[in-house]
């Protein structure tokens, strides 16, 4: 297969039938996506990795529903964020300090051990609509207008939880807390 | 460092890419596999009940048309070996088709 061909190409060939074109959007999507659900579920990789297989199954059984083919990763993020709640709701979340983020802190340079547990509270701390904006937004570099449809939440919300995110996160870091 | 900084520092960290995962891709491969078999083979019950009511019909009908029985029989070797042919050559254009989407 021609690994030049753009999503648009593979999503056609998928849904005609190819699962060596589905498995070549998966190759292309599955790192960012396990990104996406490990830094919005501020879990395990494992949990992580296991919901993705998820999004890609119910992604396959649906591929007749995406409506624009050249926009499929917001799809699959879409698709995640809504078996990311649902596993979020399933069970409670004791856990004051987020995992995934204090790995995140460890691997930065320039922080202190106390901003590392710091960052690592605060994004604890922030709601699941908080945390899935400020991923798409500020770590993937998404518009607010993107992450607005594949969250399916209305833009203002979104605005307001990456600017609440942010200051939230910028506080913990010893910045000034006004969003 | 400023704060400012620092979380531009943690969100650059943030972005670095995950390792792609062949594992993954793998076991994904897998399960797709198997459901695709489950549905080609939930997708052939209709057409399996539809033949069975079918030939259900067709034996009670030849039952009671004893000449129809006796000219099947005399063609009975010649439409065998048409089935057969007919057969291997769908089932090789059906297996080359399948052989080139992949």
């Amino acid at each position: 297969m021609n690994t030049g061909w753009g999503d648009e190409a593979l999503v056609a060939a998928a849904r005609a039938g190819s699962d060596a074109a589905f498995m070549r959007l998966v190759q292309r999507h599955e790192a960012a996506l396990r990104g996406f659900l490990r830094r919005s579920l501020g879990g395990s990789a494992a949990e992580a990795e296991d919901l993705a297989q998820e999004v890609f199954l119910t992604a396959w059984g649906h591929l007749g529903r995406l409506k624009d083919p050249a926009r499929v990763r917001s799809w699959l993020c879409g698709i995640g964020w809504r078996k990311a709640q649902d596993r979020l709701r399933s069970r409670r979340r004791d856990a004051t300090r987020d995992g995934a983020w204090l790995e995140i802190a460890d691997a930065t340079p320039g922080l202190s051990g106390e901003d590392r547990l710091a960052v690592a509270q605060a994004m604890g701390e922030l709601t699941q609509g908080q945390r899935a904006c400020i991923t798409l937004c500020l770590v993937e570099g998404w518009s607010h207008a993107e992450a607005s449809e594949a969250l399916d939440l209305p833009l203002g919300t979104v605005k307001s939880y990456v600017d609440r995110g942010r200051a939230r996160l910028l506080a913990a870091l010893g910045g000034s807390h006004d969003a | 460092m400023t704060p400012d900084q620092k979380l531009s520092a943690l969100l650059t960290t943030a972005a670095r890419p995950e390792p792609q995962g062949f594992a993954f891709s793998a076991d994904l491969a897998q399960r797709i596999a198997r459901r695709r078999a489950i549905y080609n083979i939930l997708a052939m019950v209709p057409v399996m009940l539809a033949a069975a009511a079918l030939l259900w019909t067709l034996d009670g009908l030849l039952k009671r048309q004893q000449a129809l029985i006796d000219l099947i029989s005399a063609l009975a070797p010649g439409l065998l070996n048409l089935a057969l042919v007919l057969f291997l050559t769908l089932g090789g254009r059906m297996l080359s088709k399948a052989l080139d989407r992949r």
